[in-house]
């Protein structure tokens, strides 16, 4: 799993408000460490309704899906940390921007001049929840 | 997603099958479960169908929660809109279930995923808004600008730009 969010996935993360609406938003740059802590940059305007609902600290899903191979899988857990992303994680968005950009050209995607990053917030949480969600027989499952 | 609604009729190649579209649902206890689904079609002015290829979890919590969030990419202009919406019923039989199973197919076969991509039933949503997400930057920013500047680059930049962003059709 921390290959995968590490290498050129495509992100997305995945909020609640206090109604039981989810939002959706794009992810960058995750790290999880040896415990299952994750951080990640969340594309998160102003005003949006992910940012009040990364502001209330509820529960959290960030997905991580590879472009070619459909290698997928989620993380979940509830929020502990939102706040403004450091130089260092500025350039693990960047990198990962860059393999996202290799990523997408085994699937024939080349033109990457363009990238819809927006405002973004570093936000941290314990991985209490994980699933394999590629494709496939063990599409759902748990992961140990 | 800011700005006013969008009529679902002004974006209807979203709903042609070319690009995924990304759903996210909720538990009873506000977890968040996300997915990728093959087909978001549009119905009406006020409904979509989505192709139901779920996992445990994603049925589960529309059993307890009917709100979904869907992110849907028109591939002509390459802008996501993301759907505040709610699940109306499924269908597992008729019309509507036969023309998207059909499209499910051409779409496994193209993606060399047939018998992996199968088609559950059909979700049927209402649409309780519809908004553009423009949160896109031009190329040669790495999201390090101040927030006055950042309120200025819209979707409109990728038209300004000309990029051909790749993110509509992937995962």
């Amino acid at each position: 799993v921390r290959e995968l969010f590490g290498g050129g996935a495509a992100v997305v993360a995945a909020t609640v408000n206090a109604e039981g609406r989810p939002s959706i938003t794009r992810g960058w740059g995750a790290t999880i460490s040896a415990q299952g802590y994750v951080v990640v940059c969340l594309t998160a305007r102003t005003g949006s309704a992910m940012r009040a609902n990364l502001a209330a600290k509820g529960r959290i899903a960030v997905t991580a899906a590879h472009p070619a191979t459909y290698s997928s899988a989620q993380l979940k857990g509830t929020i502990d940390v939102v706040r403004d992303p450091t130089d260092e994680e500025y350039d693990r968005v960047e990198t990962h921007r860059a393999r996202f950009a290799v990523a997408a050209a085994e699937v024939r995607a080349n033109d990457v001049e363009c990238l819809m990053l927006g405002d973004l917030v570093a936000v941290g949480f314990m991985a209490d929840e994980s699933y394999d969600q590629t494709p496939g027989g063990r599409a759902g499952q748990a992961l140990t | 997603v800011t700005g006013p609604d969008i009529a679902l009729r002004s974006i209807m190649p979203a709903f042609e099958g070319v690009i995924p579209a990304t759903i996210a649902t909720a538990s009873a206890d506000g977890t968040p479960n996300i997915t990728y689904i093959s087909l978001a079609r549009f119905l009406d002015e006020e409904r979509i169908a989505i192709s139901n290829q779920f996992f445990g979890n994603t049925t589960n919590n529309l059993d307890v929660n009917p709100f979904l969030a869907v992110r849907v990419v028109d591939p002509q202009t390459l802008l996501e809109y993301e759907l505040d919406a709610t699940r109306l019923r499924s269908e597992r039989a008729g019309e509507l279930f036969d023309s998207m199973r059909a499209q499910i197919d051409a779409i496994a076969d193209q993606t060399g995923m047939r018998g992996v991509f199968r088609l559950r039933s059909v979700e049927v949503l209402r649409v309780d808004r519809c908004g553009q997400v423009d949160e896109h930057r031009p190329a040669g920013h790495d999201g390090r600008r101040s927030e006055s500047e950042s309120r200025s680059a819209t979707c409109g930049d990728q038209a300004r730009c000309g990029f051909r962003c790749p993110f509509g059709y992937l995962p």
